[in-house]
């Protein structure tokens, strides 16, 4: 872990007012913010842990918890909203069994939400994997749901 | 035009690469056309590009195929080989590919012509569908950086802060500051160090102008930022993107380093002496970094909680410097401006609010996508002529503008000029330019509500008006939508909401109310009747209404049984299926579910009992 | 000079202050709840707001600077309903039932059985109870009802660090904590986490203060304007009814504190002019009324202790003393005011005693904080100024106004390494040859392990700066350096310097050795005794851990006045807060009392007969195969009158581990020593039994405790570990 962290510290010139671009190309490559990759950045940086800490919970793109196999994000900007995102967002929480913000038991799936992707125009938008899937309704993402566990069977 | 290089091709074909287009696969179509072109012997013949955002993300993928400027939309990969022996080698477009407004109307072949498209005045989007972003040569011979080297070689900072002045620009961000006066006061303010920032954290959900701008024409921004950073002195500018837009940055980064390449960013710049450079940094998902001083706070490697103001940031902003900070539409007009003078700028839009807005028009319209038109249009050509109305016949309720700062302008208010002051005295106000239209299914209060809850997550925390105000509210609306709504809800809800927007720290707690405000102003008799009689009147808020079958439509064809996921509706094949209440979960799959030729399951409002 | 109208009155004002400065030093009040005067504006409050001529919004006058010809009004309608509006919503989360009943006078009488609760409900079960800056607000704008719902955050109360709970349950968020550990204390152990409504103040990612680095302060308890961080000891006493301005003697930096009093207990310590450290904000309520403290004179009687009077105790020494008087020793803590200590000089002149002996001599100058230039470099060697000498830290940064670079050469981590600009660990024993290395140019091969990089780099930063060396010499012994570095020793104890310059230099080893001497008299001083003594006496304020034959009880510092002189050489005053508890009288009575009863007085003093100083110190330690570890002593300076808090006080014990050896983790497994096993450190003639803290601060292949005379006097020396059985 900590030759990778170097790599991107090095890269910032363990700069201070880089520590949020640190902490999201640490997150590209561990999929969260680890506790011992921010305490070694705090030591590294010398940088106080709190003030870290206080970044990756202010700023919603960080997140301190292990994702699952697949991220599926459910936009509830303005346009999805009107468009019936709430209730796409509601059929994935049955479907997973987990409200958006958690991680399913056996870890394939986490759930978030996000405020506008700027795609409005596909409104309901969700994206699995970084795939957009637009114009989603309750039964189209029945499907989806669907495809991904049978491909996780295949 | 294109390039001289280009001449020898006699077709080109522009593939939208927008975010849109792209997540519908548009890419994919872009490879599938190269190989087929290549595969029939024409690659000397047609070429292939690709360009930014054309805004009409509905209809997406889309093609533009040029010089004829013929229009194809919702293509797939099946289709290419059709257009390719069709369009390509016989000279036949292919009506099916084309736009219809209606499935039954006659196709329209050209963009131009497109009412979509016909009505809108290009400024910012003056290279849509011609320009390949990633080539700063192709933006070169439509006269890029010509402005640059006329500012640069010919101008003085103080001529070009007049010019700017005299255009009558205003910050496209939301305030609508005079820019040229706020380049002015940073200039004017003592110190050697000063910077300028180009402000990408369009968060206001509904909004994805500054995002194809970006994506479209990165070097008409960046263009603009050396400009102004020679204008008010700046050597280090920072161009600050949210972290949804990887698209963005990727561009921006392509178009930076060819900008350097060619000496017009860096040292000696034109070898005029001058030097500035650029940085990009990344959001990470925080609404507030869009204020001012937030977005400092962020670059600095801090949280994004504001601070007070004054000082200023032109006075005092990064790092303690004088900084300018200006939209990315802001900073895309300047070349134009400088290259075609403030004079034909103003000669664009109203007395106060000159020049063209950029809007994206979501929500319930048949053209959803990225609108720009000259200020002063009214809403109602917006809507009618550019949008082509309400999809499904259904009846326009009211527009919201300005995002959750914004407010909701209902129709009597349709015949509205677009500006600053007048959608300001609306109630509402210009904001990014999202506008969403709401139809007849449209709750008011669940939009009120949806806003509040908004800038509640996304509020910093710091001044107890906002960070509690707010949650105040919510609290009250969620009550209302839920069927516990009280006598003196209402007033409750405008006192605190004035509250709020007179001690919040920040325009976003400032101007948080302002959805509740407007919605409370145009819609009372909706929450009156939230209220007084647990009614939902746009059928919307799940605990005010009960989905029912009709009798009278129901052919018994089973499909909403088979389908509801909590086994409440009973019934047997051929004969009328009714919901039991106690069971029904409103989740609403029976009303997608049930064929369009029955229309059977309604929704109701108050609940049956 | 700026001229603005502030209530229709004109008033002058400097470029760069705000308008609540200006406000305030005019007279003209402007409620306020997160502002601090030693702290940077927040704005976040609301309550400050005021309302300037042709400005659309009200602002937060904390933060807004005056302009000429500003117009502002700080009293208006708007305004107190705004201020109004913004409190209502803070007690919104705050439990508030108390501040708005109808029937809180009537309920004053409840306080005392109710007011322990586990939750804090409203005011009468908060220990802030009219002393909360909230209630004064509440009263000043006149609120009478809160129109919101009530949100309680339902958070456990934090009772697992040591010293100090804390109620993030009626925390208003006004960030004074955060800004205090940042901006002054600079330890930032506390910031704010999450946004919104989510948003809390507290450390990263919830840990427990012990485990952040956290000093233990207490400054942030001092800004916070509720109950939400309060000391636990003395939380529940009351309202103090005075605060008595002294001076701290448990380390030499001698901080002026204020003790304050609530009739005859003394509920806590806090700072009065400059910040002090954990020592003097938490170890001194609860030294003064600790539970095994003994306030009776006591003499042994055949086999058991019993109390007597002053005068029977009194006249048993003097009697004593008479007859074995040139056989008499005398060891005292320097941490006795100087009056005792001229005192003990004078009886120890007029017994003929030539043992007279006090701990933590050294020789070391005074030394001006004024004098320290700019453009600094320090160079602290050997010595957790952190942990030690956090106060004088700070006010050495405060006074340089350009940089000030850190330089730690220890081989022992601590939290001064942590925070340091660079931090040389050289091999134990080997700092004097990483010193020669950087002061002299020499052409030979490194003797040390630190990298020719890092010489390179604190070499080239000593180019046109201004360099001083700090240290413990206990902990270094004599360091050599050119003439031009300037060497600021730190001893650890108050006085030090008076002691030197009495001429006080017999090392107490020597004294404890001296077979000649039959009477040991132990004032303040609980050295391990090698020797029987026909007579002991011990004049202190707890009982020793061996067999003595009179005990005289002494008041601490808090009940005495007099006079102490601290390591800049300045005489600072101990004044009395309480009267000395029991029959505890102070050392310079008894001893008064003493000589009167010898009939000594009058004589004049002799030069004591300087003895070459010798210094405990610790020499290069090399290990052999039979002793593979070395062993590094260093200074405990958590102590007071020869006990060190720790054992006194549970909190020390788990700040400091300092009653525990220090082993490296590497060191342990190969040792097979598990966290908190009690060992044996066995040198050739010395032998410790004590528990392991396995910590990375200590060296590889060395351990490390923390010396003090009642554990005897130990050398750095080559030990072996072995684990007992337990």
């Amino acid at each position: 872990m900590t030759k990778n962290i170097d790599d991107i510290l090095l890269k910032h010139g363990y700069q201070h007012s880089h520590i949020i671009q640190i902490l999201q190309d640490t997150q590209v490559v561990y999929k969260y913010l680890p506790k011992e990759a921010l305490a070694y950045i705090s030591h590294k940086l010398k940088m106080p842990l709190s003030k870290i800490y206080s970044i990756a919970t202010f700023y919603s793109a960080f997140s301190l918890n292990p994702r699952g196999r697949h991220l599926c994000t459910v936009c509830m900007g303005t346009a999805c909203h009107v468009r019936g995102a709430p209730s796409v967002l509601s059929r994935i929480e049955e479907r997973l069994g987990i409200k958006s913000g958690a991680t399913t038991s056996d870890n394939r799936f986490t759930l978030e939400t996000v405020n506008c992707l700027g795609a409005c125009a596909l409104a309901p938008i969700v994206v699995i994997d970084g795939q957009y899937h637009g114009q989603t309704t309750v039964n189209k993402v029945d499907k989806l749901l669907d495809k991904y566990n049978g491909k996780e069977k295949s | 035009m294109a390039k001289r290089s280009h001449k020898k091709f006699r077709l080109h074909l522009y593939i939208c690469a927008g975010t849109g287009c792209v997540a519908n696969r548009s890419l994919e179509i872009k490879e599938e056309l190269i190989k087929e072109i290549a595969r029939r012997g024409l690659k000397d013949e047609v070429r292939v590009a690709i360009t930014g955002c054309n805004g009409f993300c509905e209809r997406g993928p889309i093609v533009v195929v040029r010089p004829d400027g013929i229009f194809y939309q919702k293509l797939t990969k099946k289709d290419i080989p059709d257009l390719v022996e069709e369009h390509l080698i016989k000279g036949r477009p292919v009506e099916r590919l084309m736009y219809r407004q209606t499935p039954k109307t006659p196709a329209i072949p050209k963009m131009k012509d497109i009412d979509f498209f016909k009505h809108q005045s290009l400024i910012v989007f003056r290279n849509r569908s011609r320009l390949n972003p990633e080539d700063i040569d192709e933006y070169i011979n439509y006269d890029g950086y010509s402005a640059l080297k006329k500012a640069l070689m010919h101008m003085t900072p103080e001529e070009i802060i007049t010019e700017i002045k005299a255009s009558g620009l205003r910050g496209r961000g939301g305030a609508g500051f005079p820019t040229g006066l706020k380049w002015e006061l940073c200039r004017q303010s003592p110190g050697k160090t000063k910077y300028i920032i180009c402000n990408g954290d369009e968060g206001d959900p509904g909004a994805f102008m500054d995002r194809s701008v970006l994506e479209a024409d990165p070097h008409a921004v960046i263009e603009g930022l050396i400009i102004g950073a020679k204008a008010i002195g700046a050597e280090k500018g920072f161009i600050y993107v949210r972290n949804e837009y990887p698209l963005a940055v990727k561009r921006i980064r392509i178009a930076l380093h060819q900008a350097e390449k060619r000496n017009f960013l860096g040292d000696n710049i034109l070898g005029t002496g001058f030097n500035f450079s650029i940085d990009v940094v990344r959001g990470s998902g925080a609404f507030v970094c869009g204020e001012e001083t937030a977005l400092l706070a962020s670059i600095e490697g801090r949280v994004g909680r504001p601070r007070p103001r004054p000082p200023y940031p032109v006075q005092k902003g990064l790092w303690g410097r004088p900084t300018n900070i200006n939209n990315v539409e802001t900073w895309a007009n300047v070349p134009v401006i400088i290259l075609r003078g403030a004079k034909w700028f103003s000669s664009i839009g109203t007395k106060g609010s000159k020049g063209t807005k950029i809007f994206s028009l979501v929500g319930k319209i048949n053209n959803t996508g990225l609108v720009e038109v000259p200020m002063g249009i009214t809403l109602k050509s917006i809507i009618y002529d550019i949008g082509g109305g309400i999809p499904h016949g259904k009846k326009f309720k009211a527009v919201q503008t300005g995002g959750p700062s914004g407010g909701c302008i209902p129709k009597d208010l349709l015949e509205l000029p677009i500006d600053y002051e007048s959608l300001t005295e609306a109630g509402s106000m210009m904001g990014s330019g999202g506008m969403i239209v709401l139809d007849e299914d449209t709750c008011m209060v669940d939009v009120a509500r949806y806003f509040l809850n908004f800038t509640q997550q996304e509020s910093c925390g710091k001044c107890p008006s906002c960070r509690l105000g707010t949650k105040q509210m919510v609290e009250i609306l969620n009550r209302i939508t839920e069927g516990e709504g009280r006598e003196g809800d209402i007033e409750l809800l405008e006192e605190v909401g004035k509250n709020v927007k007179l001690s919040s720290l920040c325009g976003l707690g400032q101007t948080s109310p302002n959805p509740v405000l407007t919605t409370i102003r145009y819609f009372r008799d909706e929450y009156e009747a939230h209220i007084q009689k647990k009614q939902c009147p746009a059928r919307v808020c799940k605990a005010l209404i009960s989905y029912v079958i009709d009798p009278e439509l129901c052919s018994g064809c089973t499909v909403c049984a088979k389908n509801c996921p909590s086994d409440a509706i009973i019934g047997e094949p051929k004969k009328v299926h009714t919901i039991d209440q106690s069971k029904c979960i409103k989740c609403g799959i029976c009303i997608t579910v049930c064929p369009d030729k029955f229309q059977a399951v309604k929704k109701m409002s108050p609940v049956i009992k | 000079m700026i001229t603005l109208t502030i209530n229709k009155k004109k008033v002058k004002a400097k470029k760069g202050e705000t308008v609540l400065e200006v406000a305030q030093r005019e007279g003209i009040y402007i409620p306020t709840l997160c502002y601090h005067k030693d702290l940077t504006p927040y704005g976040g409050c609301r309550i400050c707001v005021v309302e300037v001529q042709g400005w659309p919004l009200p602002v937060a006058s904390c933060t807004l600077p005056v302009e000429d010809g500003m117009v502002v009004k700080t009293d208006t309608r708007l305004l107190k309903k705004l201020r109004r509006f913004s409190l209502q919503l803070i007690l919104s989360e705050h439990p508030h039932a108390c501040l708005i009943c109808s029937k809180e006078k009537d309920c004053s009488q409840y306080q005392e059985c109710i007011q322990k609760s586990v939750i804090t409900f409203g005011c009468k079960f908060c220990s802030q109870n009219k002393r909360c800056e909230l209630q004064d607000l509440v009263d000043y704008l006149g609120i009478k009802d809160i129109p919101f719902n009530f949100h309680y955050r339902n958070l456990e109360v934090e009772r697992f660090d040591p010293f100090f709970d804390r109620d993030y349950n009626i925390c208003i968020l006004c960030g004074r904590c955060v800004r205090m550990c940042q901006e002054v204390r600079g330890a930032s152990v506390l910031d704010f986490h999450h946004r919104g409504p989510e948003t809390l103040v507290g450390t990263a990612f919830d840990l427990p203060h012990l485990e952040t680095g956290c000093q233990f302060c207490g400054a942030c308890i001092d800004v916070c304007p509720t109950g939400a961080l309060r000391d636990r000891y003395g939380k529940w006493i009351g309202v103090p009814d005075r605060s008595i301005k002294t001076t701290c003697t448990l380390c030499s930096i001698g901080c002026s504190i204020r003790l304050n009093c609530l009739d005859t207990s003394v509920i806590n310590s806090t700072p009065d002019d400059n910040q002090i450290c954990v020592r003097g904000r938490f170890g001194i309520a609860p030294l003064v009324h600790h539970p095994k403290r003994v306030t009776s004179p006591m003499m042994r009687k055949g086999d058991r202790l019993v109390v007597v009077e002053w005068d029977e105790a009194l006249q048993f020494v003097c009697s004593r003393l008479k007859d074995q008087s040139g056989k008499a020793g005398i060891v005292f803590s320097p941490q006795l005011s100087i009056e005792a200590i001229d005192s003990l000089y004078r009886l120890a002149d007029s017994l003929h005693c030539h043992s007279l002996s006090a701990y933590s001599i050294c020789h070391c100058a005074p030394f001006d904080l004024k004098e320290i230039k700019d453009e600094a470099v320090f160079i602290i060697v050997n010595t957790d100024m952190i942990s030690d000498f956090s106060p004088l830290l700070l006010r050495l940064r405060e006074c340089i106004k350009g940089k000030a670079t850190f330089i730690v050469i220890d081989a022992v981590g601590g939290e001064i390494t942590q925070m340091a600009d660079l931090w040389m660990r050289p091999e134990p024993g080997k700092e004097k040859e990483l010193i020669d290395q950087i002061f002299v140019q020499r052409k030979k091969r490194a003797y040390t392990n630190i990298s020719a990089k890092d010489i390179k780099y604190v070499r080239d930063l000593l180019v046109g700066k201004n360099c001083y060396v700090l240290y413990n010499p206990f902990n270094t012994g004599n360091l050599s350096v050119p003439k031009e570095i300037e060497t600021i020793a730190l001893p650890s104890s108050i006085n030090a310097l008076k002691i030197d310059a009495l001429g006080i230099d017999t090392p107490v080893t020597q004294v404890l050795h001296d077979k000649n001497i039959q009477c040991l008299y132990l004032c303040g001083a609980v050295p391990q005794l090698i020797k029987k003594y026909d007579t002991v006496i011990v004049q202190d304020s707890f009982l020793p851990p061996y067999e003595f034959d009179v005990f005289l009880p002494a008041a601490l510092f808090a009940e005495i006045n007099g006079s102490v002189m601290n390591i800049e050489g300045k005489i600072k005053k101990v004044r009395k807060a309480i009267e000395p508890r029991g029959k505890a009288r102070s050392d310079e009575w008894i001893l008064g009392e003493i000589t009167r009863r010898l009939n000594f007085s009058g004589r004049t003093r002799q030069q004591m007969r300087r003895k070459g100083a010798r210094i405990t110190t610790y020499r290069s330690v090399g290990s052999s195969k039979a002793y593979p570890i070395r062993l590094i002593v260093r200074e405990n300076n958590y102590v007071y009158r020869g006990k060190p808090l720790a054992q006194l006080m549970k909190g020390f014990e788990r700040l400091r581990h300092d009653n525990h050896v220090w082993i490296h983790s590497s060191t342990a497994k190969k040792h097979r020593v598990k966290d908190g096993a009690v060992v044996q450190i066995i040198g050739k003639e010395m032998k410790l039994t004590m528990p392991a803290w396995i910590t990375d601060d200590a060296p590889k292949e060395s351990v490390v405790i923390f010396s003090h005379p009642s554990i005897g006097f130990i050398d750095s020396q080559p030990v072996r570990i072995a684990c007992t059985k337990s």
